[in-house]
């Protein structure tokens, strides 16, 4: 997020989405989309979506790791033409030590379970989040990559 | 379901040419890494590492073209490992599109090379390397330089400094076993999963499609690298995985 705003890219992304241009922000990009992070220290998110970013906490749940580092399964909660053509269920490659918790449970788009299950898909209105990597989950991820593309601007 | 347990081919890469890597049935090319990559992926590999093996710092540039060209076509996981010694040569590697980077004898040499390497790029793309040999009962020492010298560090100390300095996974060979398909080195694996709350991958050893579950089983691994036991068109990797679902471990299997 620090290099965002030092970059002068927050305003204009922030410009872009009250223009009303579909945003698709993947892995730290779905965590920036949210109000408040936990990583480092507290910092402030682009606040496009209600919510904040938290580390994974899997004590609970011994033997599991933090990172999540592999392939899992993500299940759409909800229709959304980001997942059209898709199957109920499908694999995806995810790299993360943190996690997005939303306020507005309408919000969560897809979920996954490492020990708790947790957000791993996000939308509102024209704003889109995936936590895993669609560019890294072969099939599945670039045809939610090719959805998105194909979303009207 | 869970996360699953992944399988991972390695290819050995000399100079562009892939010299030590998986035999597969009907290849044009069995030498070029790119012919290989769309292979495995097409088989259900989760990942694929590639050993640059070139001595020469000079021609990395060609490691450098064939990781741009396997990941504008491979859409799963590339991490590459091999002589890499500065955050200059992890950045160039990066730019060239690998995801994650894998270093070994520099980071023994100077461990924080881990901590600014998973500071600048982010603990995600930083996998330590660790070449292990049985010592006494329980302890085994790290082995570097292509496991021709040992630096009398324990390797699972080694490993829980490398987590604690921010490693995001470690690929752990055991020397003892690497090339005997004896199978894994079963209580090392125990021995790192005890210690170590990032994910190991184990490498050395497998022959069978028992070795992988024993491995994940018994050894706790998180993902298993494999070379040799695909080499000779013994098993497939979809075959491997069919197998180990068999026994309750959680594996990507789709039709695409």
């Amino acid at each position: 997020m620090h290099e965002l705003i030092a970059r002068g890219l927050a305003e204009p992304v922030k410009e872009a989405v009250r223009r009303h241009v579909p945003l698709l922000g993947i892995c730290v990009g779905m965590q920036m989309l949210f109000e408040v992070g936990l990583e480092d220290g507290v910092h402030q998110d682009l606040g496009l979506l209600p919510g904040r970013v938290q580390r994974l906490k899997l004590e609970a749940y011994p033997g599991l790791k933090v990172p999540q580092i592999g392939w899992n399964q993500v299940k759409p909660t909800r229709p959304s033409p980001l997942f059209d053509g898709m199957n109920p269920v499908f694999w995806c490659y995810f790299v993360h030590s943190y996690h997005a918790v939303c306020d507005r449970e309408c919000d969560i788009l897809a979920t996954t379970c490492h020990g708790l299950t947790i957000s791993s898909a996000v939308s509102y209105s024209h704003i889109f989040g995936v936590q895993f990597h669609p560019e890294k989950s072969q099939h599945a991820g670039l045809r939610i990559l090719r959805n998105f593309a194909t979303l009207s601007v | 379901m869970a996360l699953a347990k992944r399988i991972i081919p390695c290819l050995d890469v000399d100079a562009g040419r892939v010299v030590k890597g998986i035999n597969f049935v009907n290849l044009i090319d069995a030498g070029d890494p790119l012919e290989l990559a769309r292979h495995c992926d097409r088989e259900g590999a989760d990942e694929l590492v590639f050993l640059d093996i070139t001595a020469t710092h000079i021609r990395r540039d060609i490691m450098h073209r064939v990781v741009h060209q396997t990941a504008d076509q491979i859409f799963i996981p590339l991490t590459v490992g091999g002589g890499m010694r500065t955050l200059e040569d992890m950045r160039r590697m990066l730019h060239a599109d690998a995801d994650k980077i894998a270093i070994n004898s520099a980071a023994a040499r100077d461990p924080s090379l881990i901590t600014r390497g998973a500071r600048t790029f982010g603990s995600q793309c930083i996998v330590v390397t660790i070449d292990a040999k049985s010592r006494d009962a329980n302890t085994w020492e790290v082995f570097v330089h292509g496991s021709r010298r040992a630096t009398a560090k324990d390797a699972v100390a080694w490993a829980q400094e490398a987590q604690d300095r921010g490693a995001g996974e470690i690929l752990l060979t055991s020397m003892d076993r690497d090339g005997t398909r004896d199978g894994y080195d079963l209580d090392l694996l125990q021995a790192m999963h005890a210690c170590l709350s990032i994910p190991v991958i184990a490498s050395g050893g497998a022959g069978t499609l028992a070795h992988l579950r024993n491995a994940l089983l018994i050894g706790q691994a998180d993902a298993v690298l494999a070379a040799s036991i695909f080499h000779f068109r013994e098993y497939s990797i979809g075959q491997a995985k069919r197998y180990l679902q068999r026994y309750g471990i959680p594996v990507r299997l789709e039709a695409p």
